[in-house]
């Protein structure tokens, strides 16, 4: 408790000595706490022409009747999809359970959420058009039918083809401001809780164009709210040291444009909904700085499938039942899509291309001892 | 002139009597013109009405603050009761590092002014203090033949959002005919016909009491002319308080407005967004009647689940569901069926109302002398936030709550509106709520 | 020992030394007698003194009056209704059932009854003797006494439980007049005769509840009854045992809480659009701030009041430091209150002194904007005293509140142009060079140097002391001769509870000299009033008093 105490007022000391001198630095340093993240998977107009992946009642009455049910048992058995375990079937099991079992290998019930291969690929419907927010990974314009091109920087070429898989489900159909239902939720509900990610840039004269150095960290405490229920700006953070959740990356300031100038590996230990950790290869960043001295953007690369299906899978089949996502279908298709990181022996891609949405708020970002702090977004 | 305290002792020394109104009358100045005045106010009531997943941001706040307001679109079923409605906007629940329970945390942070520390993410309620109307019930409820009465119009008897603490539901009764047969079955007594035994708790109280105001005379020769008016008026307060006290003591006046409930039914088990309305109506009948007989004081109501998979006809999802999946209308700039969904649900809060305000008493009604706390789970179901939540309470608490105003907190602490709650129906409190939601601010601007 | 003890002690020798040299006479003819009820915060000190903190109170208070700046003052105004009373009588006997409750019961009640079912007048009669005279401030009268223990025996024989019927008793005793209120007597000053002061217990009350804003312990009861406390050399002795405790800054606290009038951040919200991170917390913190700032500096530190006005050091906790935009992490322990931790503006910055925190610049503003004038207004009458007649009921606020207009885009373009009418120019002269200062700082208290894409102008006068920026007002009220006389004026009418007159200019004006030549220090200055005769000086006693005819108490 003494030592605690002690500590502190090292702390206190500290950083009224370093108020005292804030110019102290040859280089300007700016922090931010990242405040909102999630998959981008924007819509556009005509991208699913052969329309979106069925609900959950449509979903559950083909997965009943490839099980053999009968209509009326299907009926039954639906009666009870808002409220597991208002209906049973004749052995007894839940909509919830039968969903959950619906696998089979060697003939056996398997587990088809944590073995979604043990299901066939219910083919879901994959989105189309022209445009995806995003970044063009491999390099390659014209040979690559798949990718895209990015609606704001008009950047051809752009692979993210996690939205060619996401695209079609109702969750993940938004346009911005509006943020998609699924993943925002998830991120709405983790940060509170989870340790906050922090992002630092520093140069020469950040008000100038230029070369930084762009460094991502996890703080010790979750993101505070203000008064309207957002992410608090100038909030402190401290940094954890953990080196799994450290990146440094050299990047650029062009026309106010903050942007990485090599890929790189984001790596952040997060809230296990999002990703413990959350890992993207090749990664790229850019980022918009706003009036309000937020920033906002997009950071893409091929993130592992495997982890992206873990994380829809941490609530069992009610992400079939709750958000209308076919488990199964998610699996086949990010597989059948992947397009990085070939498994040395089978030459399968264990990667698919993505983006995601980031933003940010000023915040102050002090080590753990606080004998360090870099400067606020201010 | 009899000596109060000498009637008093005489009284408590004996068995219990019954006491009229003459023996009060020689101890108050013969002056029972007051009495006759004031009358006797029927007690306060207080309900909580819950329903899930809110309303829609932007669709239901008023425009205006104060008391000339109109009433947002999905409130517009409550219409013919703006008078008798606050609405609270703009207030958080503040989480302080713990998680938030989807569907849980909102309603429960409302109901007992702490973000819950354990949840069970089934969206009911889980929490280790007691909900508000638990502790009015404590305060109201403890000498009427039901404490409390909970109600759930989903028929299901673990939906509640009512909890003594400890972690444990007050279950709800789920049909409207075993609730007839447990509050006006074989156990019933006629309040009107009922011997009455004067409290001797009161009695001692009132006896006490003369201590206080028999310092009168020998205080006021101390004082200067201007202390002597302020201590004058210090010893109007203490009378009205033993007045008060000496009401207590009488007969209660005849319950007028008690009857049996009309109908002795069960509606129709089948719990969708039509059948849910008629169910509504059947459990608030006979709550409104078990209110007028003096049987219970404190209700709790749960009109829909936190999730509701209650559907709008033609659809094949559950409002809960269309909550996060239906896209927002580019033109209207909400979603449609949620829309629907909230309407049908203030729908059933206006039912509710419609049958306190159909009880009357003299020249005032049950709503009137009730207050009725209304809330969510969440501020904006699609995202399960818990900011902005949508909080209401109808009724007047007896003449002790203005009615008729709209609320705009942001940024604070929805704890305040339970404080204003509880303090309108005499609780001793000056502060609610723990951590960042520990308020001691209500809304005095409404408190009469 | 308290290091804080030692100071307060060396602070009053050396007041002692200076006052002979200052003022040598005290002219004050004195005030009337004051029945004052208990502020909230009193009442549950004295819960606290008599019983223990862990005494829950529950109930809510009437809300007090602010009286010529001082809710002190208020209090000697102030009455209760029927519903206060009702509020009053549910603390009561909530704290009643405490007081006797079984576990309290051993600790509480100095006495055991002969059996618990029973009453036991005796063990009564000692509880009330006891716990009636910390309550009343003063012993009972036996027929006061007389009358708590018949009722705790009715109530106990109605029971058949002891201490139901203290319980019954005491419940009534805290509802009682004289408990609520401070009531007070007056006596021929034996030391001055054909003058009347006040009599020990009303001495003891005033210099209690003056220093510590509690009521007067077993020292200071015992003092009045052995009659010490109707002598300068007795109330010295209390008055420097007071100043010595570490109780001084909980009664320093309350007394700078109603001067800068912080109550009314209990109504006070901000535009959550506009200032987000004005959170219910940091309406918490922000007087918190303040009065850490002015105790440490004025307290701990022995430093010159005038200095509150120029400090560069403060505390901050973390929600504070996101307001200011100063990094401060959080060091407490998940789910644990943030700390407090102090802080130092580094030379040059734009924060200075109280003025600049956002207990003054977040409370005297709107909601979604800051105001010059409303700043102008509370610094001339919270820090200066001074009076500044409210605006006529008719004025256009239209320019003023024109945030959005592309030609006046900040608030000194806006009130030029407002200030057209001469009727209002004569206030707005006086008012706004003083609030377009802090104009650095919007209404929650953040730094801006433009608004809307405008620089700020901050230059401005104060009494012909022009100065550029907030940090030159703080140096402008730090060198005004106003600033150290409001607080002098302040502070004793807060001692005495009421408005002072043309009569008392002589004493405060000799009070205000004192003040100066002790260099402005806060223990010297509250030693001088807790010993001066003014204090305890009782003008005359009102002849009607015992005018009213005994048969009309009859009910």
């Amino acid at each position: 408790m003494l030592r605690m105490i002690r500590w502190c007022m090292a702390v206190a000391t500290a950083l009224a000595s370093l108020a005292a001198s804030p110019h102290a630095w040859a280089s300007q340093s700016r922090s931010y706490v990242v405040s909102w993240f999630f998959v981008a998977t924007y819509l556009q107009d005509d991208d699913c022409p052969d329309g979106t992946n069925p609900m959950a009642r449509e979903l559950y009455t083909r997965i009943l009747k490839d099980l053999n049910y009968t209509q009326a048992e299907v009926k039954h058995m639906l009666g009870g999809i808002a409220d597991d375990g208002a209906a049973k079937d004749s052995r007894g099991r839940t909509l919830r359970q039968i969903g959950t079992m619906r696998g089979r290998i060697d003939g056996q019930e398997v587990d088809v959420i944590v073995q979604p291969y043990a299901a066939p690929d219910p083919n879901v419907h994959l989105a189309q058009g022209r445009y995806a927010n995003g970044f063009n990974l491999d390099g390659k314009i014209q040979d690559d039918p798949q990718s895209s091109e990015d609606p704001d920087t008009h950047e051809r070429g752009v692979d993210n083809r996690l939205r060619q898989v996401m695209g079609c489900f109702d969750q993940f159909r938004t346009r911005l401001p509006d943020r998609p239902g699924h993943p925002a939720n998830e991120w709405d509900l983790s940060r509170d809780k989870m340790p906050a990610w922090l992002m630092t840039i520093t140069g020469e004269d950040l008000s100038k164009d230029g070369d930084v150095t762009v460094i991502f960290d996890r703080a010790y405490e979750p993101v505070r709210r203000d008064a309207s229920g957002e992410v608090m700006a100038d909030v402190t953070f401290r940094i954890d040291p953990d080196a799994r959740s450290h990146v440094k990356v050299p990047g650029k300031i062009v026309k106010g444009q903050l942007i990485t100038t090599q890929p790189f590996e984001f790596t952040m230990s997060g809230d296990p909904s999002i990703g413990a950790p959350f890992v993207i290869h090749q990664s790229r960043l850019r980022l918009d700085p706003q009036a309000d001295r937020a920033m906002k953007g997009y950071l893409g690369g091929f993130r592992p499938y495997h982890d992206i299906y873990f994380t829809f899978a941490t609530l069992g089949a009610g992400t079939e039942i709750t958000y209308s996502i076919d488990m199964p279908g998610l699996y086949h298709a990010m597989k059948r899509l992947a397009d990085y990181d070939p498994d040395p022996k089978t030459g399968e891609m264990r990667a698919i291309s993505s983006a995601y949405r980031i933003e940010l708020v000023p915040a102050f970002a002090v080590t753990r001892d606080a004998t360090q702090s870099m400067a606020s977004g201010r | 002139m009899i000596e109060r305290r000498q009637v008093l002792r005489g009284v408590l020394g004996g068995a219990a009597v019954t006491m009229g109104l003459p023996l009060f009358d020689c101890m108050f100045d013969g002056n029972g013109s007051v009495l006759a005045a004031t009358g006797k106010a029927p007690p306060v009531c207080f309900g909580t009405w819950f329903w899930g997943c809110g309303l829609t941001p932007g669709l239901w706040e008023p425009k205006v603050t104060g008391p000339t307001y109109k009433f947002a679109p999905q409130m517009e079923p409550l219409a013919a009761f703006r008078d008798k409605i606050n609405v609270y906007s703009g207030m958080n629940v503040f989480l302080d590092g713990k998680p938030n329970y989807t569907h849980t945390t909102g309603a429960a942070a409302i109901l007992t002014g702490s973000a819950p520390a354990i949840g069970n993410g089934l969206g009911y309620l889980n929490c280790d203090v007691p909900t508000i109307d638990s502790l009015v019930a404590d305060h109201i409820g403890a000498r009427t033949r039901f404490r409390s009465i909970e109600v759930a119009c989903t028929r299901k008897a673990t939906d509640s959002f009512s909890t003594r603490g400890g972690n444990v539901l007050n279950p709800t009764e789920t049909s409207p005919l075993a609730l007839y047969m447990r509050v006006f079955g074989p156990g019933f007594q006629d309040p009107n016909a009922a011997e009455f035994k004067p409290d001797a708790a009161i009695m001692t109280r009132l006896s006490a009491l003369s201590a206080v105001s028999e310092q009168r005379a020998s205080l006021m020769k101390t004082l200067g002319a201007a202390d002597r008016a302020r201590a004058d008026e210090y010893f109007t307060s203490v009378r009205q308080l033993e007045k008060k006290l000496a009401l207590e003591l009488e007969k209660p006046e005849p319950m007028a407005a008690c009857s049996m409930p009309p109908d002795r039914l069960d509606g129709n088990p089948d719990v969708d967004f039509i059948n849910i309305l008629e169910t509504q109506k059947l459990f608030g009948e006979i709550l409104a009647h078990a209110l007028a007989c003096g049987q219970t004081r404190v209700f709790h109501s749960l009109f829909t689940q936190s999730q509701p998979a209650l559907r709008r006809p033609g659809r094949s999802e559950g409002h809960h569901q269309r909550t996060h999946e239906e896209p927002v209308d580019a033109k209207l700039g909400y979603q449609p069926d949620v829309d629907w969904g909230n309407r049908q649900q203030m729908t059933g809060f206006a039912i509710l109302l419609q049958i306190l305000a159909g009880v009357r008493e003299g020249a005032n009604t049950l709503l009137d002398r009730t207050l009725v706390l209304a809330c969510s789970d969440v501020g904006y179901a699609k995202l399960h936030t818990v900011n902005n939540m949508t909080i209401m309470t109808a009724g007047g608490a007896n003449g002790r709550m203005k009615t008729g105003y709209h609320l705009a907190a942001p940024g604070e602490t929805v704890a305040r509106v339970g404080l204003t709650v509880q303090q309108a129906l005499g609780l001793p409190i000056n502060a609610w709520g723990t951590e960042s939601n520990a308020t001691s601010k209500s809304f005095t601007e409404i408190l009469a | 020992m308290n290091p804080f003890a030692r100071l307060s002690i060396a602070c009053a020798a050396v007041g002692v030394l200076a006052s002979a040299a200052v003022a040598a006479k005290e002219p004050d003819p004195g005030g009337a007698l004051v029945m004052r009820r208990l502020t909230p915060e009193q009442y549950r000190e004295t819960i606290a003194d008599i019983f223990g903190r862990s005494i829950s109170l529950g109930g809510r208070f009437e809300p007090d009056k602010r009286v010529e700046g001082l809710m002190a003052v208020g209090t000697g105004q102030v009455n209760v209704t029927a519903s206060g009373l009702e509020q009053y009588d549910l603390m009561a006997r909530a704290i009643a059932a405490q007081v006797v409750s079984e576990p309290r019961r051993a600790t509480l009640i100095p006495c055991k009854p002969t059996s618990p079912d029973h009453a036991d007048d005796a063990c009564a009669r000692t509880f009330f003797r006891t716990a009636g005279r910390l309550l009343y401030r003063r012993p009972l009268e036996d027929a006061e006494l007389g009358a708590w223990v018949a009722v705790a025996s009715e109530a106990a024989r109605a029971t058949n439980d002891f201490y139901a019927g203290v319980g019954t008793s005491l419940a009534n005793m805290l509802v009682s007049l004289p408990f609520l209120f401070r009531q007070e007597v007056a006596i021929p000053d034996p030391e001055e005769p054909g003058t009347l002061r006040t009599d020990g217990y009303t001495t003891a009350s005033r210099l209690s509840f003056f220093l510590w804003n509690a009521p007067p312990d077993e020292d200071l009861l015992a003092a009045a009854e052995r009659g010490d406390l109707n002598t300068k050399k007795g109330i010295a002795r209390q008055a420097d045992r007071l100043l010595a405790s570490p109780r001084l800054e909980a009664g320093a606290r309350a007394f700078f809480a109603d001067m800068f009038r912080y109550s009314q951040f209990d109504g006070l919200s901000k535009d959550h659009q506009i200032y987000p991170k004005f959170t219910g917390q940091a309406a918490k913190d922000a007087p918190e701030q303040t009065l850490r700032t002015a105790i440490t500096l004025l307290l701990r530190d022995h430093g010159d009041y005038r200095d509150l006005f120029t400090t560069r050091k403060t505390y901050l906790t973390p929600t504070l430091g996101a307001l200011y935009g100063v990094p401060v992490p959080n060091l407490a322990s998940e789910g644990a209150p943030e700390l407090w931790v102090p802080y130092e503006y580094p030379e040059g910055d734009s924060h200075a002194g109280i003025l600049s925190q956002a207990s003054f610049v977040s409370l005297h503003s709107h909601a979604g904007r800051s105001s010059p004038t409303i700043r102008g207004k509370a610094l001339r009458e919270i820090m200066l005293c001074q009076k500044v007649p409210d605006p006529p009921g008719n004025v256009n606020f239209d320019i003023a509140d024109d945030t959005g207009n592309a030609e006046r885009k900040t608030a000194r373009a806006r009130l030029t142009a407002h200030r057209t009418d001469p009727t209002c120019a004569g206030c707005h002269k006086v008012l706004d060079p003083i609030g377009l200062a802090l104009e650095n700082f919007d209404s929650a208290a953040a730094l801006r140097t433009t608004e809307n894409g405008e620089a700020i102008d901050t230059s401005g006068e104060l009494d012909g002391i022009a100065f550029a920026d907030a940090v030159g007002l703080g140096k402008a009220v730090h060198d005004n001769p106003a600033t150290p006389s409001c607080l002098a004026k302040r502070l004793f009418s807060y001692a005495v509870g009421r408005s002072l007159g043309g009569s008392d200019a002589p004493w405060t004006k000799s009070l205000e000299q004192a003040f100066a030549a002790d260099g402005y220090r806060l223990p010297e200055l509250l030693r001088r009033i807790a010993t001066s005769e003014a204090m305890y000086r009782i003008s005359a006693v009102d002849q009607t008093a015992s005018a009213e005819p005994a048969g009309k108490d009859k009910p």
